[in-house]
């Protein structure tokens, strides 16, 4: 392979990268592409109450944490210690969260808070393996009473999922009179869905109760749902219970799975948890760095987004100078543009940036303008040339003291903005500019000076435009693709736009062309 | 206004991105390059070679020795001062001639001793050379160039430029300053650039600013009796390079010394591009022939004699 044809293999895999992993972070992780987008946040706060015991000083409370699971993203926890101490445990796929206090009495409010974006079609990859051979804990009396409640749900439905949402009818409308004796029975340990759940045993069928929360907006003081889960054909389907609501679980949040409790507390009275829900319209992008830094331990280190706001804000300014150098590139290459410095433009533009190019440019040009006449002043005193460019420097922080002095007496903040300027940077400018006047005249400093400018500036808009900022910030790895096609351009050996002008008189004289001894020759024959 | 790309392409017009692709980046090996930025390590390597250069009267390599170097100009009439590191004929003071205390420039305007010192110190400095490197200041004798070319100059030293490509010579023109150039070889600036026709020596075509002049502007010589004398020596001398400097792609610069006769200035190895101007033709075909040649191990003679015969008309 020829090293040309390597660079744009090379380049063009950088490229196809880039833009695949772009586009991979985009779809997997919910970056979004376009400034803007939005995204439903809810915030969910447990509270947790109870009276602590003043014969059992020690407490110690225990609640069940929903796990991360498809269809929700937990995007940030927040706990509230109130003088406990707070360990989160995580077994058998179950998280928990204890908190616990050798002294505490009376009564003891502990907060859970959560917020996570919830995308539907909730699955849990939780759920138990099921148990062939259920088993319902009826004693004797409430046996006959189940067998007759299920064996009539049986004869009036086809299969076991309308078997289920006959006995959740009748259960519900307490149709049978041994629903009410059963449910009496039960009230001290369980619940329509323990009851059910209890009557599916009977017909060999497992089913699991699931707690959780509809998340609805403005919800406070909320008990957890409970509904019922039926192990149906090889899957594990959700029932919805609440006779107030419609049969559909889209907005359901499964919080625990299974049959143990929500909430143990020891050393303590009148436990209780109770659910207030929030529902917050978010960026996506916020939703998105939340979700990349405490979602995905494994990822998180090795992104901007969990460096510490300070560094982000100046790697935001540095991913940008990527941006600037294609362009740089672009203009060398392609048009031709004549600057002086190859990457000054950049830093120039980087100056315009912090100071917008309103304030900047003028400001620029007016400290060259000044430079130069005192830099044209210093060379006729004899200086070294090092001394020469210091004073320059001295000069140049002079002058922009001036100038921010001056703007922030006439009221224009932007002013103070000019501290931006790199001064040695202005300072070589200068000094490069006054040689470039003494040796090869103004022309050429007004070439290059322009040059210059126009290539700041139009960095400066490169770099200022909103979408590529956010794109650069957000998917950092699409400056591979910048590099692929530096790259390319680096292999381009095609003409300048500034070379057809300069060879436009040339190629008018094409027909003249591979016969340049005519003219060489007449004369040489007139001679 | 704009020339066509594929016209231009068709008539071999070499451009920049292509000669610093397809040329310098592959024929000139980077390792090479100090010899030919560092104008004191080129006139030695060419000494060395046996190849005529213009005589080194001293370099200055240090501030402090500014001041005791200034006591031997006062011994002499005419002499250049030039950083080694120069680029693009910036820094080089010449200086023609005394008057008193003063020294001439070319122009007419006269100098002091302080002038020069303050010269050489921004050369030392770095001021002229790229990327602002430390230089040293090289003192050289004044080219007392060939009385033939008089009327061919304004205030300045005409110089031949010799493209030599894999050590074949490929173009030549003759820089010829003009008051434009304010007395400045350099095209871009307004100087003449006559296209010399590389197997005679003889003009082909003088551009000026990109049109096409007959005379010279400011001394109204026609260019087309411009024969340059010792072409096959100065075709020689700048062949020889090849061997001097390992650089595939280089231009040589070539002043006529009336007694010491053609003399190497200086080597570039990122020769610039206007040549294809003054010789009315561009570089590409000639560089694809020499890239075709199969037998390259030639003596300079042999290569030099190939490129007469093959651009003969």
């Amino acid at each position: 392979m020829s090293s040309r044809a390597q660079v744009y293999f090379i380049a063009f895999a950088l490229i196809l990268l880039g833009i695949g992993m772009t586009l991979h972070k985009s779809y997997e992780k919910g970056f979004p592409l376009a400034k803007g987008e939005t995204q439903e946040v809810w915030t969910i706060e447990a509270l947790v109450t109870f009276k602590a015991d003043a014969s059992q000083p020690e407490a110690q409370a225990k609640l069940t944490l929903p796990s991360q699971q498809s269809g929700i993203v937990i995007l940030d926890e927040q706990y509230t210690t109130g003088g406990y101490g707070l360990t989160t445990t995580e077994e058998n796929n179950v998280r928990q969260a204890i908190w616990s206090k050798r002294n505490a009495t009376g009564p003891q409010r502990l907060y859970y808070k959560m917020q996570l974006s919830y995308d539907g079609q909730q699955q849990s990859a939780l759920m138990p393996e099921p148990n062939p051979e259920p088993l319902a804990s009826f004693d004797k009396d409430q046996q006959v009473a189940a067998q007759a409640i299920v064996d009539m749900a049986f004869d009036q439905s086809a299969d076991t999922e309308s078997l289920v949402n006959r006995l959740i009818q009748i259960i519900r409308t307490k149709d049978l009179p041994e629903v009410g004796y059963l449910l009496n029975d039960e009230l001290n340990t369980g619940s329509q869905p323990k009851l059910i759940k209890d009557l599916l045993a009977l017909k060999g069928i497992d089913s699991t109760i699931v707690r959780g929360l509809y998340l609805e907006d403005g919800h406070r003081r909320l008990l957890p749902s409970e509904i019922l889960s039926v192990y149906i054909n090889g899957e594990w389907r959700l029932f919805n219970f609440d006779s107030d609501r419609d049969t559909r679980l889209d907005n359901f949040l499964i919080w625990q799975i299974g049959g143990k409790s929500l909430l143990d507390v020891v050393g303590g009275t009148n436990s209780e948890v109770r659910f207030s829900i929030i529902s917050n319209i978010m960026s996506s992008q916020k939703v998105a760095v939340w979700n990349e830094l405490h979602a995905d331990g494994s990822d998180s280190e090795f992104t901007i987004l969990g460096l510490p706001t300070e560094q982000q804000s100046i790697f935001k300014l540095i991913l940008l100078i990527p941006l600037g150098a294609l362009v740089v590139v672009f203009l060398r290459v392609l048009i031709g543009i004549k600057t002086s410095g190859t990457f000054m433009p950049v830093l120039i533009a980087l100056a315009f940036i912090e100071t917008t190019l309103t304030t900047g440019l003028p400001v620029f040009l007016t400290i060259v303008f000044v430079g130069l006449l005192i830099r044209s002043y210093l060379s006729n005193i004899n200086l070294l040339l090092v001394a020469r460019v210091a004073a320059i420097v001295v000069i140049v922080v002079g002058l922009m003291g001036v100038i921010s002095i001056t703007s922030h007496k006439l009221g224009i903040e932007q002013g103070l903005t000019v501290t931006f300027f790199p001064m040695i940077i202005l300072a070589w400018t200068i000094e490069r500019m006054s040689i470039i006047w003494e040796e090869e005249g103004p022309k050429d400093v007004l070439v290059q000076g322009t040059g210059s400018l126009v290539v700041a500036i139009m960095c400066y808009f490169v770099m200022t435009s909103s979408t590529l900022k956010y794109l650069v910030f957000n998917f950092p790895e699409l400056h591979l693709a910048t590099l692929g096609f530096i790259l390319i351009l680096g292999q381009y050996n095609g003409y300048r736009l500034s070379e057809l002008l300069r060879f436009a008189q040339v190629s008018k004289s094409e027909h003249d062309w591979h016969i340049p001894a005519p003219k060489a020759s007449t004369k040489q024959g007139e001679n | 206004m704009l020339a066509n790309p594929f016209a231009l392409r068709r008539m071999g017009i070499l451009g920049m991105n292509q000669r610093n692709v397809d040329y310098i980046a592959r024929y000139n090996d980077r390792r090479f390059y100090p010899l030919v930025d560092d104008k004191l390590k080129t006139k030695t390597a060419a000494l060395k070679a046996g190849i005529s250069v213009p005589h080194l009267i001293g370099v200055i390599s240090h501030q402090f020795e500014i001041k005791s170097a200034l006591g031997k100009f006062l011994k002499l009439e005419k002499f250049v001062i030039k950083p080694a590191q120069g680029s693009g004929g910036k820094g080089i003071l010449v200086i023609v001639g005394r008057e008193g205390d003063h020294f001439l420039k070319p122009s007419g305007d006269s100098i002091s001793l302080m002038d020069i010192q303050r010269h050489i110190s921004n050369t030392l400095s770095g001021l002229y050379s790229l990327g602002g490197r430390n230089d040293v200041a090289m003192v050289e004798d004044l080219v007392n160039f060939d009385p033939r070319f008089n009327d061919y100059s304004y205030q300045g030293v005409p110089d031949i430029r010799v493209i030599i490509f894999k050590g074949f010579p490929i173009m030549a023109m003759m820089r010829c300053s003009t008051k434009d150039s304010d007395g400045k070889a350099n095209l871009h600036q307004g100087a003449v650039g006559v296209g010399l026709n590389i197997s005679t020596g003889k003009s082909l075509f003088a551009v000026q600013n990109g049109y096409l002049v007959d005379v010279h502007p400011d001394t109204e010589k026609p260019f087309d009796e411009l024969d340059i004398p010792q072409w096959d020596v100065i075709l020689k001398l700048s062949a020889a390079c090849y061997e001097m400097t390992h650089l595939g792609y280089l231009g040589a610069d070539i002043v006529l010394d009336k007694d010491l006769g053609p003399l190497i200035l200086e080597v570039n190895a990122r020769p610039g591009l206007a040549i294809q101007i003054a010789n009315q033709i561009g570089l590409a075909h000639r560089l694809q022939t020499v890239e075709r040649l199969e037998h390259t191990e030639l003596s300079v003679d042999e290569r030099v004699q190939w490129s007469i015969n093959q651009w003969k008309d």
